[in-house]
């Protein structure tokens, strides 16, 4: 891994600091990897990086030492105002950090409540499920000490649930009232089921997601994580750098972004609007039945078929366009392959 | 490897258990002294200084705990740019730090005498039978007690 790819992968898992502690905790580990590599003549920038513990146990530390007071630091100063000096010395932080045992029993943490329209999850390394259903309710399952316990913050009708770095699934039942759900993630898996016309934004590191969806906006983003979407969305945004994408009935806007990852895609309609890009990822799309959009598909080094006239083919590329209507489909990759039938 | 000499885990959970209680605070006085010690350091030359020292420590528990050090007003922190090389981040004790190592370090190196003292035998009341094991435990902690305060 290099040096960047560790800081941007560290980036992700650190998502509960504030942004200037978050920064402020890159810019030092990069120092660090900087004076690492300086000392270390012997390895290079790889050697040196694959001997720093994984982001994921790193975020876990930053957490347990400042994560609660990252996110409840104003509360936290509130209550120490109240109660005088309250928890606010360093000895009782001292104190309270020595009795957090290693030993931990598995926990549950659960809860729902009417009225919920929006829902906002940050997970570490947890597996999260979303299903439908007619009331909300979420069930946190991990070994978790009093540090690492997930929290639920309720906002009106916003719910936020912070799972924590020690939680290992977080179930949930969204009703119909859920118009939005959005989910950081970084090494856990995501499987959601949408209500109908909810909207979904999901960002994830390494985590799969899956994400069953009708009437909706959904914007997936993941950075090795395979993404797929199914059901029938209203516009699709998935962008990854290496995971795979797989949309199956995209009918509306679909706009897919990957660097490696493959791409397979399915229109439903023959209205679709679909805009692919890829560098060395292969791109699969299966147009509607008897769909005739207006088609340009073009790479520079990969093969492209898809039903046109070709324009060109040889060092600067192979490209087919096909008038049509009334739907659009652009596909362009680098050197990955183009398939469109 | 602790499996096959501990069957049920139990001393496993056992050290896991203790040392997570005793290192924590540890580790935070070896990082205020190691910083006392240098004037101001910065976290690389910290854990070259502690790994000298026999302490191996990991950039990802330093560098969390350096944070929470800081946000706790035991130390302070101020980014310096070289004109050669690239930006480190520098720590110095704040008053607090500093009045919290004079006060907490002394008390560390009289439980380490003592603990010292118990271990090698030298405890008197070490050899004395008969006694239930309470009244036992707590001659044992007076006895360790009296012999390191002196110092």
């Amino acid at each position: 891994m290099t040096k960047r790819q560790y800081l941007d992968e560290l980036e992700a898992q650190l998502y509960f600091l504030e942004e200037a502690e978050r920064s402020d905790a890159l810019r030092e580990f990069e120092s660090h990897i900087d004076d690492t590599i300086a000392a270390r003549a012997d390895l290079g920038e790889e050697a040196v990086v694959d001997r720093l513990p994984p982001p994921a146990s790193v975020a876990a530390r930053y957490y347990a030492e400042a994560g609660p007071e990252a996110s409840d630091g104003e509360r936290d100063r509130e209550r120490d105002r109240e109660e005088g000096r309250g928890r606010g010395g360093f000895s009782f932080g001292g104190l309270r950090s020595m009795f957090s045992f290693a030993r931990r029993e598995e926990r549950e943490l659960s809860g729902g409540a009417d009225g919920v329209d929006r829902v906002v999850i940050e997970s570490v390394a947890c597996d999260v499920s979303a299903k439908t259903g007619d009331a909300f309710s979420y069930v946190v399952r991990g070994r978790w000490s009093d540090e690492t316990a997930p929290r639920v913050r309720r906002d009106g009708g916003s719910w936020r649930i912070d799972c924590g770095p020690d939680a290992d699934e977080l179930e949930l039942v969204l009703p119909g009232s859920v118009v939005e759900l959005i989910a950081n993630g970084a090494s856990g898996d995501l499987g959601l089921e949408l209500p109908p016309a909810a909207s979904a934004m999901v960002r994830t590191a390494s985590g799969d997601v899956s994400c069953r969806a009708s009437g909706g906006v959904v914007e997936l983003t993941s950075a090795s994580g395979d993404v797929s979407v199914s059901g029938s969305p209203a516009a699709v945004r998935v962008g990854t750098a290496s995971g795979d994408v797989s949309v199956d009935g995209a009918s509306g806007e679909a706009r897919i972004d990957t660097q490696s990852g493959d791409i397979t895609l399915r229109l439903a309609s023959g209205d679709a609007d679909a805009s692919v890009r890829s560098a060395s990822g292969d791109v699969a799309i299966r147009l509607a039945q008897g769909a005739a959009p207006e088609l340009l598909a073009e790479s520079v080094s990969g093969d492209v078929s898809a039903p046109g006239d070709r324009v060109g083919k040889g060092p600067v590329g192979s490209r087919i366009v096909a008038s049509g209507g009334p739907g659009r489909v652009r596909v362009k990759t680098v050197s990955g392959d183009i398939s469109v039938r | 490897m602790i499996e096959q000499a501990d069957p049920g885990g139990e001393l496993g959970r056992a050290v896991d258990k203790w040392r997570s209680q005793s290192r924590k605070g540890f580790l935070e006085l070896c990082i205020l002294a190691c910083v006392r010690g240098a004037g101001r350091s910065y976290g690389f030359a910290m854990l070259e200084r502690l790994s000298s020292a026999g302490l191996e420590v990991g950039e990802g528990s330093l560098y969390p705990l350096l944070t929470r050090l800081v946000r706790e007003g035991m130390l302070e922190a101020s980014w310096e740019t070289p004109a050669e090389g690239h930006p480190r981040k520098y720590y110095r004790l704040s008053p607090l730090g500093s009045a919290f190592l004079e006060r907490v370090g002394p008390e560390r190196e009289r439980d380490q005498r003592a603990l010292e003292a118990i271990l090698s035998g030298a405890c008197p009341s070490g050899s004395e039978g008969g006694g239930e094991d309470k009244v036992d435990e707590d001659r044992d902690d007076s006895a360790a007690r009296g012999g390191a305060e002196p110092v």
